[in-house]
């Protein structure tokens, strides 16, 4: 078992791994005996109807969930079971998140926000040109109350970046922007992932977007209903 | 369906609403149990005042024949008058601890009740008997008496014996002082004793005169009453007069009663301004969530009245609920408080009642705060444009300019450090609702340390700072000169030094006051007063030291001149001295001017004989000191004998319910403290549920934001603390002033222990508050705090 999931060529796999919840009097099975092996570097969307396990499956993957039980690995490192500790450690070097409310600190400028995260890990001198990257150099000195939706959006990327993450995960990043911004934001993801080699999972409800995907996983009801290679069209040329 | 709605908002507020549910309770509580207590005791009172039909208007003099009763009659609006013979002398009590106390002599008559100044018989009977005596149940109490006692009683050196048959409550004597100088109540060592009025004039050898005339009059007319009286008694020697609100027993009592109304005025306010503010706090974080739903809602139909109601209501829920256990809390505090006061005051009449009044009052405040905390946020939410409501959107142009200025003024290499800094200004309004919280718990936490320490202050500068003897003398005639300096020269005495106290009018060119003039022996080192430079006075003849709170009366300074008049003098007309203000005491209680003991005797007392008051500061070993009491009590040239243990006792007792005040003053003052700043702390980590959520989930260790948080709250406990010490300075400047009598002047003093205590409390509170927040950091569901709405 332990040999199987230090494979480095796999950003992820999960075996038999389940999530419960309780609810009142009932336990609700978010995740039901999830098997799966997902390539590294990969730009990988899981699709499927709510309450289908996506986000669950995407924050046991970040760290900030954990299994009820079976495994779950992220690039060789074994996640059920850690504590705290070592969850913050992880994320803190392997992960970085985009959130679909941007949840950028509002009190810190586009530039702080990144670079908050990048002094964390010791990247401070590449936050400028990340947000260069994403953009946004000219809006550094912006509040997030002073950014659009979309712009908010990509200093969150810019901030998930600057990290270098082994893994990228987004949830539902576009799911408070209109249909343009959003593929703005995503042809920038798109981007910046391609060009790092990064792996991203990210979780949407659109089935459009999901031909942007290298990979794609459906989900139903806590299950993996099936696995397909994606079309990695640029978000760029996906029509609504 | 909107009534649902609210309930379960108020329902998923349950930490924050319990929170000011508590505070709002401890506000109503205080005040209904401050003012119910002062209800109650103003009732007892009025109750003993109307039964024994306590006089209007009274006038003191040294000898009148009885006619003058009936000149008082043709008085005007005189309802009854009376005339009585009241004489000031010593009971003697060999068998019993304390051997001779001070004694005053009331003649009533036997056949009928008084008309006027009635007792109120606690146990026994009233006297039929000429050799019959009625005690003064707090004096009785104190040393022991039960009925079918003996008294003897004492009036230069011819002592009479009468027996007890009953204990009896004077209007008069509530407060038993013997005058209005008086500064505490002893009952253990002055006792009223009222006698046949026939038989106490054949004792006193005063034949039908009288020394007191009290009248009853119209209601309203007791001002013109009294002036008449007076021109009446002047020809005989008018030593005191005064309408019933001036009577010493109710003045003192009227003091106490307006330091009730003043607490449960001033401490409920602190209490509710905190509710009020905690209670803004809280909707309007709530109209912020729910800023979505507002727009949808009103999307819907709902009118803008409809949204307002809903979100006022909640604060009016919130006071209600802190209102009904607030008003139970308050009942219980007046009996207890009540209780508390009857056995300090023996008051046997005391009801604790329900005023329904009082606690409509603080159900409509209760209701009334979170009516006034909640229509700001129930405005904003009934005023949101449904469409920018639905994006979520509240923000308006002056928070972004405000904050830009911010990012302009913070700019710090290491971005962590940035959060906690303009976390603390992100919005204004929390910003103040913090600062006006913890500013809150500060000035409570001051005023009533404050209080405390001006309290022990004044106790200790009375018992240890300027009292350097051990025996306190006061004698029937100058004769005992002689006698104390033979005592004197016994082995184990000391020294001895003499006095002379009298009670004199002062009037400067603006105004006039009332005081005891005290003459000290040059040199003597038993006394030692300080002037407000903190040296000791120097007394000479001519000049005269002057308390601090009749020099402000009378806007004097040292060097101008004063007119002290003798207001007992027997010669029936006046005794007056010029004389120059040699400095300002600074005497936190006590009423006296001092000059020099020669001087004074021969300008006021030798001029008067034999009623006179000689006295003597006599020092000797503590161990010696009952020794010598009890041969000074045996003598009857003492009137009045008082060890610094008599008297720390006597103070001790009567401060004990003020410390148990300033106990449970503290106690609330903590806990609106910590509500104010536990409250903030919750909204702190509340408000910002996603935002340290999102720190962990980008690897920041719980330890981390949770000290993201503590500085946050650190730097507006700094800012409380800076914002509430100078306001706590100056409250507590006027809460001590407002305890300021003629006879009590407190120093509002603040060492800087009291603000370091104030620090540490209010840092405390913070560290639990923080302790509180990184455990719930911990335990958050970052999953689902990253979602949340803010």
């Amino acid at each position: 078992m332990q040999a199987e999931i230090q494979d480095k060529s796999e950003a992820l796999v999960a075996k038999d791994l389940w999530k419960q919840y309780p609810m009142g009097d009932v336990t609700v099975d978010a995740l039901r005996g999830v098997n799966l092996r997902l390539p590294a570097g990969r730009f990988v969307i899981l699709v499927g109807p709510s309450g289908s396990g996506k986000t669950t499956l995407l924050n046991l993957a970040g760290g900030l969930d954990t299994p009820s039980r079976g495994n779950l690995a992220v690039f060789g490192r074994a996640l059920s079971g850690m504590n705290e500790e070592q969850l913050t450690a992880y994320r803190r070097e392997k992960v970085g998140f985009v959130f679909q409310m941007f949840n950028l600190v509002p009190t810190l400028t586009a530039l702080e926000n990144i670079r908050l995260v990048a002094q964390l890990v010791g990247t401070d001198d590449l936050a400028p040109q990340t947000l260069a990257d994403v953009g946004l150099a000219d809006r550094a000195d912006n509040l997030p109350s002073q950014l659009s939706g979309g712009e908010q959006q990509r200093v969150a990327i810019a901030r998930a970046l600057v990290k270098q993450p082994d893994i990228l995960l987004a949830d539902e990043p576009t799911g408070a922007l209109d249909f343009e911004t959003g593929r703005q934001v995503l042809s920038v993801l798109w981007q910046q992932t391609r060009s790092r080699g990064m792996t991203v999972i990210m979780v949407t409800h659109n089935v459009v977007l999901a031909r942007m995907a290298d990979l794609v996983i459906r989900l139903r009801s806590g299950e993996v209903i099936g696995m397909e290679p994606g079309e990695a069209v640029p978000p760029s040329e996906i029509a609504p | 369906m909107l009534w649902r709605k609210l309930w379960a908002d108020t329902r998923a507020l349950a930490r924050q609403a319990a929170a000011l549910v508590v505070l709002i309770c401890l506000g109503v509580g205080l005040y209904i149990g401050l003012y119910e207590a002062y209800q109650n005791l103003d009732d007892a009172y009025n109750w003993i005042y109307d039964t024994t039909r306590f006089a209007h208007a009274s006038v003191l003099f040294e000898a009148a024949p009885e006619s003058l009763v009936e000149n008082a009659r043709a008085i005007p609006h005189v309802r009854q008058a009376i005339g009585r013979i009241v004489k000031d002398g010593s009971i003697v009590q060999r068998d019993r601890e304390r051997k001779r106390v001070m004694g005053r002599f009331v003649g009533i008559p036997r056949r009928e009740r008084p008309p006027i100044n009635d007792t109120w018989i606690i146990e026994g009977r009233y006297l039929s008997e000429a050799n019959e005596a009625l005690l003064e149940h707090q004096f009785a109490a104190e040393n022991g008496y039960q009925l079918g006692d003996r008294v003897t009683c004492s009036y230069l050196s011819r002592e009479r014996e009468f027996a007890v048959v009953g204990f009896v409550l004077s209007p008069e004597y509530v407060y038993p002082v013997p005058s209005k100088h008086s500064s505490f109540v002893s009952p253990g060592t002055f006792g009223v004793i009222f006698l046949d009025e026939d038989r106490a004039r054949e004792w006193l050898g005063v034949g039908r005169q009288i020394t007191e005339v009290h009248c009853l009059t119209d209601l309203g007319c007791e001002g013109e009453v009294l002036g008449k009286l007076e021109a009446l008694a002047r020809p005989y020697g008018m030593e005191t007069s005064f309408v019933q609100d001036d009577q010493p027993s109710k003045r003192l009592l009227t003091l106490d009663q307006q330091g009730f109304a003043t607490l449960s005025v001033f401490f409920p306010i602190l209490f509710m301004v905190s509710a009020a503010l905690s209670l803004y706090g809280a909707l309007s974080r709530i109209v912020r969530l729910q800023v979505t739903i507002i727009g949808t809602l009103k999307a819907c139909g709902f009118a803008k009245r409809e949204i307002l109601i809903q979100y006022v209501m909640q604060g009016v829920l919130i006071g209600v609920a802190g209102a009904i256990p607030g008003a139970i809390l308050g009942h219980w505090l007046a009996v207890w408080l009540n209780g508390m006061y009857a056995e300090a005051l023996h008051l046997p009449i005391m009801r604790a009642s329900i005023h329904w009044d009082t606690v409509s009052v603080g159900f409509l405040l209760a209701v009334a705060t979170g009516l006034a905390a909640a229509y700001l946020p129930a405005r904003t939410a009934a005023r949101l444009p449904p469409a920018v409501a639905m994006r979520g959107e509240m923000e308006g142009a002056r928070g972004l300019t405000a904050q830009r200025r911010l990012v302009e003024w913070t700019r710090l290499r290491a971005v962590v450090y940035l959060i906690p800094v303009r976390g603390v200004f992100r919005r204004a309004s929390r910003t103040l609702l913090a600062l006006a919280g913890i500013a809150g718990g500060v000035v409570i936490i001051i005023v009533t340390l404050g209080l405390h320490v001006s309290t022990m202050d004044a106790l200790d500068d009375f018992l240890t700072g300027s009292r350097r003897y051990e025996i306190d003398l006061q004698f029937t005639s100058p004769d005992s000169l002689g006698f104390a300096r033979s005592v004197a020269a016994l082995p184990g005495a000391n020294a001895l030094s003499f006095t002379t106290s009298l009670p004199v009018r002062a009037k400067s060119l603006w105004a006039s006051g009332e005081l005891i003039l005290t003459g000290l022996e040059r040199g003597q080192q038993l006394l030692r007063i300080k002037s407000q430079s903190g040296e000791p006075i120097e007394v000479e003849p001519g000049k005269v030291w002057i308390p601090r709170q009749l020099a402000e009366r009378l806007v004097l300074e040292p060097g101008d001149p004063i007119l002290l008049e003798w207001v007992q003098s027997s010669r029936r007309r006046a005794v007056k001295r010029a004389m120059q203000v040699a400095g300002i005491v600074d005497a936190a209680i006590g009423n006296s001017a001092y000059g020099e003991y020669h001087d004074i005797r021969r300008a006021f007392s030798d001029r008067v004989y034999p009623n006179s008051s000689y006295g003597a500061l006599f020092d000797c070993d503590s161990a010696t000191s009952q020794s010598f009491k009890e041969r000074f009590q045996e003598s009857d040239k003492v009137a009045a004998v008082s060890t610094t243990e008599d008297v720390t006792k006597q103070i001790e007792e009567q401060f004990a319910l003020m410390l148990v005040f300033i106990g449970v003053l503290l106690s609330f003052g903590l806990v609106l403290a910590g509500s104010a700043i536990h409250s903030v702390a919750n909204v702190s980590i509340l408000e910002r549920t996603r935002e340290f959520a999102t720190l962990r989930s980008l690897g920041f260790s719980a330890g981390t934001v949770a000290w993201i948080a503590a500085v946050e709250l650190c730097v507006l406990a700094a800012l409380g603390l800076i914002v509430g010490t100078p306001l706590g300075k100056w409250l507590n400047y006027l809460y001590i002033q407002s305890f300021t009598t003629e006879s009590m002047a407190f120093r509002p003093l603040l060492p800087p222990w009291i603000y370091i205590t104030t620090v540490v409390m209010v840092y405390a509170l913070v560290g639990l508050s923080s302790w509180g927040a990184l455990r719930r950091l911990r335990a958050m569901d970052l999953a689902q705090a990253t979602k949340a709405r803010e």
